[in-house]
């Protein structure tokens, strides 16, 4: 892993934590939202909400998926057999992580995500409410 | 069943202190079956409990349950008793087994 491959990676995670930012502030006052308030939602809206689990998911997907294993690689971690959640007490470790219990709860409501239904409207609005409250989080 | 009494006692434990001591859980899915191998472990947990915040609650379970048995798939419908969301909530009370100590 060089140094110029990570802040590559960096810097792609940078773009989507922007993009996260910025649907983060378009949608603040649709939050908190409950299932009758996801049906009143008008199409402008739903957009902005979609794009912001997305947001979501993908800066979730790149830290833990790319950057994690790019920063341990860089500083020569042994990785073998290591699984991403064994990562985590590492980078926390490197102080690359803040605090690996936080981000644990991030990647479970990451997999919430991309694993719920979307006509459970309790579900999907609980979803929503989370990631305003844990956005900040990842942002960091 | 396809659980070790070690993996009932943690997620019995992670149920409790998240969902209240009143919970109960049913596993259901592929681990009820003992000629299958492998496969997600499938939890309905029932809680009367007033949570502040369900989703949450069952995002900490998950960390918790995770970091006893490892980076497995857990997937967990948490409903308050007789709460029915779909029919799935009807397979898991029909066939699946209350875990108990």
């Amino acid at each position: 892993m060089t140094i110029t491959a990570l802040e590559n990676e960096l810097r792609s995670a940078h773009r989507i934590a922007q993009r996260l930012e910025r649907s983060l502030e378009s949608t603040r006052r649709l939050i908190p939202l409950d299932a009758n308030a996801i049906k009143k939602l008008t199409d402008e809206d739903q957009k902005k909400l979609d794009a912001l689990l997305l947001r979501f998911v993908s800066l979730a997907s790149v830290i833990q998926d790319r950057i994690a294993r790019s920063v341990l690689l860089f500083e020569e971690e042994n990785l073998t057999n290591a699984s991403r959640k064994d990562m985590r007490p590492m980078l926390e470790k490197l102080v690359a992580l803040r605090e690996e219990r936080k981000f644990g709860i991030i990647v479970e409501l990451r997999n919430l995500i991309a694993h719920t239904y979307p006509e459970d409207l309790d579900r999907k609005a609980q979803i929503l409410n989370t990631v305003h409250l844990r956005g900040p989080d990842l942002i960091e | 069943m396809r659980l070790s009494p070690e993996e009932i006692a943690a997620i019995l434990q992670c149920a409790v202190r998240h969902f209240g001591p009143d919970t109960k859980v049913r596993l259901f899915g592929s681990r009820i079956d003992d000629w299958r191998r492998g496969g997600d472990i499938d939890l309905l947990i029932e809680t009367s409990a007033e949570l502040s915040s369900p989703l949450e609650a069952e995002l900490r379970f998950l960390v918790d349950l995770k970091n006893r048995l490892g980076d497995r798939k857990i997937d967990v419908l948490l409903r308050r008793p007789e709460e029915r969301r779909s029919f799935v909530d009807d397979v898991a009370r029909e066939r699946g087994i209350v875990l108990s100590q």
